[in-house]
């Protein structure tokens, strides 16, 4: 098993924060695992993104370039990461904040929208993330709600549940 | 069964610190260290240990003297820019024979540069950054597993030779996340007779790097020549992979090294009989295991992030018995598996 996963979005919409909670669920059920993000001059409102290698074999580069899995939650990553996909790279869209051109290959989920609706906008990672899942089977969706709860460890109860009914209702959007 | 965890580098190797018993850490903040500084500002001061964000990497520096001095284990860290500043006090360390552990996690260089990783402070790291005839160990490591794993070494090294101990990494293995295994605390047992540490029952110690009688100076010079070819004969570390029937050779340390590791297991699927020498010590240098593969090998490919800095090493230590080739990127771009596969493949085609 090898998964490669490439995050994309703005700073603020907690890129680094999934990417994190996917690499700690990774390494519950997969031997190697990296996690790697952009780091340094990333500011809200900027860009940010992370890559996430899940293998079953010794990892030599936390920075691939060919990705399996693409989570991109804005258009400016649209922009700059989908020329990047693969005929085989599953692409995870928000379509909230992306154009459409070829909803043909692309899971497309109206992730910002549907964190709205949940009163919570900071949540369409989760929602993002929700739907990823459902097109992938690396980390069973038990794991990575025992990891959202590891990582968000201390914040309040209500803004962890409200983040794993994200996750869920991503994991059975409709597409 | 040791307790497996996922951190990145910096932070990796801030908990071994802490666990091999380090008193006191200064430092000053730099991106790509800075989660080095943050964990020890957050965890040092619980565990009863000193952590000062210095006002400056010059300063910090001096604190690491002043703690050294007093018996104490200290580190500092920084990022290349930062390094440099460092270099004068790095000098004064050795010439003092105070144990003391330098972190460099490497940015791009020369000058600001950037905040990508490189490998370009091999120079300065191995010949000696600073003024006058000394050496310090130079440890490499290539996972967040050994980020961890040689801190407790570089601590034992430097209080076993009374010298500066360098750990060179670089942005991408203090960033990057990767589960590894914790090591347990220790309780360093070194005995620190030399330290100045209150002299009300006993014949003060004295703590120099001064020496204005030339023949004292010599002394010490050749005091320290001895101990560093002890260090030379003794303390040399290399993981080698497929080096027993290989043509061609890799020779690479940390990030490049792993860029190797993919490239070398792809190429052997393809039938090249490629092998990989890392050396985890980049001082002391693997010279005697290179000029062993090199009397064997057709070509040994070097692979680093610096404009031909680690490959003069390697040229020295293979003695002209087989050509060595240079395989690099600079200003902040690592090496790619597919970049090296491309050069082995290119050299089987001449």
């Amino acid at each position: 098993m090898l998964e490669r996963v490439l995050i994309a979005g703005s700073g603020g919409q907690g890129i680094l924060l999934i990417g994190r909670i996917l690499a700690r669920a990774g390494m519950l059920c997969v031997p190697h695992v990296t996690y790697f993000p952009a780091y340094g001059a990333e500011v809200r409102g900027g860009t940010s993104n992370c890559q996430i290698v899940l293998s079953d074999e010794e990892i030599h580069s936390p920075v691939p370039d060919q990705f399996e899995a693409m989570l991109i939650l804005n258009q400016e990553s649209a922009k700059r990461f989908l020329p990047r996909r693969s005929d085989t790279t599953r692409v995870v869209l928000n379509t909230s904040l992306c154009d459409v051109t070829d909803s043909d290959s692309l899971t497309t989920i109206p992730a910002t929208d549907i964190a709205n609706d949940l009163g919570e906008i900071r949540c369409a990672n989760f929602v993002m993330m929700g739907a990823y899942l459902a097109s992938s089977n690396c980390v069973p969706a038990e794991a990575l709600e025992e990891c959202i709860r590891m990582e968000l460890a201390g914040k309040p109860p209500a803004l962890i549940d409200l983040n794993i009914e994200a996750l869920e209702i991503g994991l059975n959007h409709e597409r | 069964m040791a307790e497996r965890v996922l951190m990145n580098g910096n932070t990796a190797l801030g908990e071994a610190a802490i666990r091999a018993g380090c008193d006191c850490y200064f430092g000053y903040p730099i991106t790509p260290q800075n989660e080095l500084t943050s964990y020890m500002a957050t965890y040092m001061p619980p565990n009863g240990r000193v952590f000062v964000q210095a006002e400056s990497e010059l300063a910090a520096i001096n604190m690491v003297y002043g703690a050294s001095a007093a018996g104490k284990r200290a580190m500092t860290s920084s990022s290349s820019p930062g390094i440099s500043l460092k270099q004068e006090g790095i000098s004064t360390l050795a010439g003092a024979e105070l144990p003391a552990v330098i972190v460099n996690v490497q940015r791009g260089g020369p000058g600001l540069g950037n905040i990508a990783p490189a490998q370009a402070d091999y120079f300065q790291a191995v010949k000696g950054g600073g003024h006058g005839d000394y050496r310090q160990i130079v440890l490499a490591p290539d996972s967040v597993q050994e980020m961890h794993d040689l801190t407790f070494d570089a601590f034992d090294l430097a209080d076993a030779y009374r010298g500066p101990v360098m750990i060179l990494t670089d942005g991408r293995l203090g960033q990057m996340m990767e589960p590894f295994e914790l090591r347990p605390a220790v309780t360093p047992g070194t005995d620190k007779p030399w330290a100045v540490t209150g002299a009300a029952e006993r014949d003060p110690n004295l703590v120099r790097s001064l020496y204005l009688v030339v023949e004292e100076l010599e002394q010490l010079n050749l005091r320290l020549q001895a101990k560093y070819r002890e260090i030379e004969s003794r303390e040399v570390r290399v993981e080698e992979r497929m080096t027993d029937d290989c043509d061609i050779l890799l020779v690479a340390y940390g990030s490049s090294a792993r860029a190797c590791k993919g490239a070398l297991n792809e190429a052997r699927a393809k039938g090249y009989k490629v092998g990989l020498l890392r050396p985890l010590t980049l001082w002391p240098f693997p010279s005697a295991r290179i000029r062993e593969l090199a009397a064997k090998v057709k070509t040994i490919i070097v692979v680093e992030m610096s404009a031909g800095q680690f490959i003069e090493d390697v040229q020295l230590a293979a003695e002209f018995q087989t050509e060595v080739l240079l395989e690099n990127r600079l200003g902040g771009f690592v090496p790619e598996q597919r970049d090296i596969l491309k050069r082995v493949e290119g050299l089987s085609k001449c």
